[in-house]
């Protein structure tokens, strides 16, 4: 029995040992394992199903509101992209879980607990008994004993059915001053409550006391960087880049987050209450263990580290490019062969530099006053870069990566992107950048400075038998020494590019292609309507017969807003739609759908995830030129479905009669106008928008964008026959 | 600027996908079938208004005032895409016409020389509408479905009910203040009267909405609105020609008959 229990334990290990990740060769965090019915189930039947158990606090309308809120609020969280199960992750958090609740076993079984791929420090309660906890909050922690007290935390707000109090509460009474106030006290004390009997949880696992309170400070730090490391000045210094000092701060900015904050109009107490509460709350608990870690500290830091290097990942999805920078620098001391780094590091500062050149970088770092921490030296020294200084830097800096990692097609395909962005800007005129280092140039003005002061003192000897004219002259012109100008760094930063034939073929290359547009549009617009027509029609068959389709987002409105329920059944109807019109049309599509998840499984989950990570980073960035963050799972998912077309939809639809006062008087007034006026106002009263997009995943480019409005009816017949001539029109052959 | 310039063409290249012909899931064909409700509104408030012009309905052997409420038809029609937005076709609309009936005829008095009253029973017609058409649907529809819009001009024939209609005067006799009244009653047989066809020429403009049902059927619905027009422009109080005297009543008749609501369903195939 024995020998059976250690063998399993060594094959355990084992197996674990196997899975762990290899973070030089960092892959993000996905799905892994069978589908939960979480993410199959739609909403509209687990409405139903609710609805039917009966089991809820509330009744009638508000059980109805309270249902399709709550139900399709999660819905869309499970389904953005950003949630994941069976990954490591969640795995290790429900291992924690099993712990906490192994004394309540039929609470353990009503519970699932998913990773959020977000940077927030958060982790929360469902009243479907999800609990979701951010790879942020494990990327801030510092031991196993925290994360169990903060999941403690959460199992209590679903065990204590807070979110339904809280909404029956919240819907008991208007919104004003005092009421926000009077449900700000109603939520604080359900915090204090789960902070209490979260408590009891945290200690009858076996966790220490002394960790407990720590957790506190982790949340009222969390708006920092994971780690607090020194970013020095000349961190990104380099024998062929040499940033000036004038560029950084000359202070560090001080970390002002202060335990007794004002919370009176916060859902959450202060830390400092909490902290006192929970201190004293601890004394009522005498059995404690002494565990910091039930799984090992190294599972808890390579589970933490696995967070870290996934919040890269969202940092550059989101924009945030001197967050990733800072975390790469971080974590390139502890990991610095990591091909994943790399890469990221290339997208950060290619991000950085497209946001710089279009001058929306502001918008996405802290103002000045804001900025905290030691973070702030490299915020502010990316802020104080003009824009060409800092498209100058960037260059240099996926350079660099791309001459470390010559083969690398990711690095490669990022350093295309910015040579791009330089032949694109009018700002950036290669002739004027110097073919030597800023050191040398230094040097060598420095040594010519050095000739000059000589060469004046030996003249100046000489002045004293100049005419008074000639000494007026030479108080006009002086030849005093100029001081090295260090502003213009960046001309010597890439020194090396100028004389690079590769550089200058691709640099003339993007030049040349810019310049052929101009001359494409302006050939456009001297040819006549007919011309223009033709080409349309020529250009619209694109003989697309194998794709992928991401599901439509549908917005079916009544007067109140979006009916979800509406659209979520047309959501249905339309995936049906797409996959009977590609039989019909004999056409490759492969539908990613959270309609059809139950048959396609996770493997199509991690695609549409990946997908709706690119589409969002799109939407996000419409001002650049995006690179996905994810290119190399994009091509993986060319790879296995054998075309690189995406197309994806946005299906709105709204029934609204609109009656005009004048044209009723009208009608009583001149009796036959009304039997034309209201028919028609009647029959007019869809209004149907579809936009659909196809882009190509090989370059990233958006080759289809069509809009189309009507005031046809909705149903699943004839959004089929919509999808039929999309598909039919695609289809076509030039 | 470059940029910009380069974004404004690819959006030009791309947004503007014109859509290929497909029909109706591939179906380019539509036979329809529905029936016709006619309202007579404009007649019903226009013409039956006085006291020698109401519209009277047989009830037994005797006559009693009633309105014109509604007439029923049917039709049927052809419709062939001929691209996403535009279509020709053809409807054949089978209807009922109802008129008012007005004395027309000293003889049949007798020769008694003072009336004081006439009621005739309505007359009855049946109208046959061959009626070809253009359908088409505005920017970004996609025919069949949702609105459209269809011009017609056809011909438009209408015969007389042949069957006994029956008439009831009142007679006046004596002289001065002394009088009777007598009301006699008669039916008068129209089955031999040659021509009974009236023809008009009709101008229509439909407002046709249309629902799929499955993927062969639509629901359809539609306002047609009509001219109904005619080359006899005799006056019936200047004819003693019963023919002439009737396309009179039903010229009246036809000019208000502007809208027509049909509900039907369309096949397509």
């Amino acid at each position: 029995m024995k020998i059976t229990r250690s063998l399993l334990a060594v094959l355990l290990f084992t197996s674990a040992f196997h899975a762990q990740q290899d973070f030089n060769n960092f892959k993000n965090l996905e799905a892994s394992g069978d589908i939960p019915v979480d993410f199959t189930t739609n909403a509209f039947h687990k409405i139903e199903d609710d609805l039917q158990t009966g089991d809820l606090k509330l009744k009638g309308e508000k059980e109805k509101v309270f249902l399709e809120g709550v139900h399709y609020a999660i819905n869309d969280l499970l389904h953005s992209g950003i949630v994941v199960y069976g990954d490591e992750v969640s795995a290790y958090v429900n291992e924690i879980a099993d712990k906490l609740l192994v004394k309540d076993e039929p609470l353990r079984k009503k519970l699932r607990f998913y990773t959020i791929k977000s940077n927030e420090t958060n982790a929360f309660s469902t009243y479907q008994g999800i609990i979701f906890v951010t790879t942020g909050l494990l990327s801030q922690l510092t031991n196993e004993a925290q994360l169990a007290y903060v999941l403690s935390h959460e199992i209590v707000h679903y065990k204590e059915e807070h979110v339904v109090e809280t909404f029956d509460y919240k819907s008991k009474s208007k919104r004003n001053k005092e009421k926000i106030l009077a449900l700000s006290n109603f939520s604080k004390e359900k915090e204090f409550q789960a902070d209490k009997m979260g408590i009891k949880l945290y200690c009858d696992a076996g966790y220490s006391k002394d960790e407990l309170l720590s957790t506190f400070d982790v949340l009222l730090y969390s708006y920092l960087p994971f780690e607090e490391i020194d970013f020095p000045k000349t961190a990104l210094n380099s024998s062929l880049l040499t940033i000036p000092e004038g560029f950084y701060p000359k202070e560090k900015y001080p970390i002002k987050a202060s335990e007794d904050a004002d919370d009176s109009k916060s859902s959450h107490p202060n830390i400092k209450k909490r902290k006192e509460a929970a201190l004293k709350e601890l004394e009522n608990y005498k059995e404690w263990g002494n565990h910091v870690y039930l799984f090992g500290k190294e599972r808890f830091e390579y589970i933490r580290t696995l967070c870290r290097f996934e919040s890269i990942r969202t940092d550059i999805v989101d924009a945030e490019f001197d967050d990733a920078l800072y975390s790469i620098y971080i974590l390139e001391k502890q990991y610095p062969e990591s091909i994943y780094l790399k890469r990221m590091k290339a997208k950060a500062w290619l991000g950085y530099a497209q946001y710089k050149s279009t001058g929306d970088f502001s918008k996405k770092i802290p103002a000045s006053t804001k900025m905290e921490g030691e973070i702030a030296t490299l915020q502010s020294m990316l802020k104080e870069l003009s824009k060409i200084q800092a498209m100058t830097v960037s260059m240099r800096m996926i350079e660099d990566l791309r001459r470390e990692k010559p083969d690398d097609v990711i690095i490669q395909a990022i350093w295309d992107k910015m040579v791009k962005t330089l032949a694109e800007s009018e700002k950036f005129k290669l002739e004027k950048y110097a073919t030597k280092t800023y050191a040398v140039s230094y040097s060598e003005f420095m040594a010519a400075a050095l000739i000059k002061k000589d060469t004046v003192q030996k003249t100046e000897a000489a002045a004293e038998n100049l005419s008074k004219y000639e000494k007026i002259k030479k108080q006009s012109n002086p030849d005093h020494v100029e001081a090295f100008d260090t502003s213009a760094f960046h001309l010597y930063a890439i020194s090396d590019l100028p004389g690079s034939k590769l550089f200058n073929e691709k640099y003339n290359a993007f030049k040349e292609q810019f310049e052929q547009e101009e001359a494409d549009e302006e050939a456009y617009n001297k040819l006549s309507a007919r011309e223009k027509r033709k080409l349309e029609r020529d250009e619209n068959k694109l003989g697309i017969t194998s794709m992928i389709y991401l599901e439509p987002v549908i917005f079916s409105y009544n007067r109140k807003g979006i009916n979800r329920i509406k659209s979520e059944k047309l959501q249905v109807d339309y995936t049906k739609s797409v996959e009977e019109v590609a039989a019909d049309l004999d056409m490759n599509v492969k539908v990613l759908s959270t309609s059809n998840l139950v048959n396609s499984g996770t493997e199509a989950f991690n695609q549409r995830s990946v997908l709706m990570s690119y589409l969002s980073e799109l939407t996000e960035n419409d001002e650049i030129d995006v690179f996905p963050t994810d290119y190399n799972l994009l091509l993986d998912i060319k790879e296995k479905n054998g075309t690189g077309k995406v197309m994806l939809s946005v299906f709105e639809h709204q029934r609204h009669v609109e009656i005009s006062g004048s044209m009723v008087y009208l009608s009583i007034v001149l009796f036959p106008i009304g039997m034309i006026y209201f028919p028609a106002t009647f029959m007019k009263a869809n209004h149907t928008e579809l936009t659909f997009l196809v882009l190509d995943l090989d370059n990233g480019d958006l080759i289809v964008r069509s809009t189309y409005e009507d005031k046809a009816p909705v149903n699943k017949y004839s959004v089929k026959n919509r999808v039929y001539n999309i598909f039919y029109t695609i289809k076509k052959h030039k | 600027m470059k940029k910009i310039a380069a974004a404004v063409l690819s959006v030009l290249m791309v947004s503007s996908l014109s859509a290929q012909f497909s029909g109706y899931l591939g179906k380019k064909n539509l036979v329809e079938l529905g029936m016709n409700v006619h309202v007579p509104l404009l007649y019903d408030l226009f013409y039956i208004k006085t006291y020698t012009d109401q519209f009277y309905k047989r009830s037994g052997n005797s006559l009693e005032l009633g309105k014109d409420r509604l007439n029923p038809g049917l039709r049927l029609g052809y419709l062939r895409l001929v691209n996403n937005r535009f279509g020709v076709g053809m409807d054949i609309n089978y209807d009922a016409v109802n008129t008012i009936m007005r004395f027309y005829d000293f003889n049949k008095t007798d020769g008694f020389d003072y009336y004081d009253g006439f009621s005739g029973e309505n007359l009855q017609f049946r109208s046959l509408h061959i009626n070809p058409k253009i359908e088409f649907t505005t920017k970004g529809g996609l025919l069949p479905v949702g609105i459209s819009h269809q011009f017609g001009f056809g011909i438009k024939v209408i015969s007389l009910v042949e069957k006994e209609y029956l008439n009831e005067v009142y007679v006046s006799s004596g002289w001065g203040t002394t009088y009777s009244l007598e009301e006699r009653n008669y039916a008068e047989n129209f089955t031999n009267m040659h021509p009974n066809r009236f023809v008009y020429k009709s101008f229509n403009y439909t407002l046709n909405f249309r629902k799929p049902l499955s993927e062969k059927l639509l629901l359809n619905i539609n306002f047609r609105y009509a001219l109904n027009l005619t080359n006899n422009r005799v006056e019936e109080y200047y004819t003693s020609n019963f023919h002439d005297h009737v396309y009179a009543l039903l010229n009246k008749q036809q000019t208000s008959s502007v809208v027509m609501f049909n509900v039907g369903a369309s096949y397509a195939f």
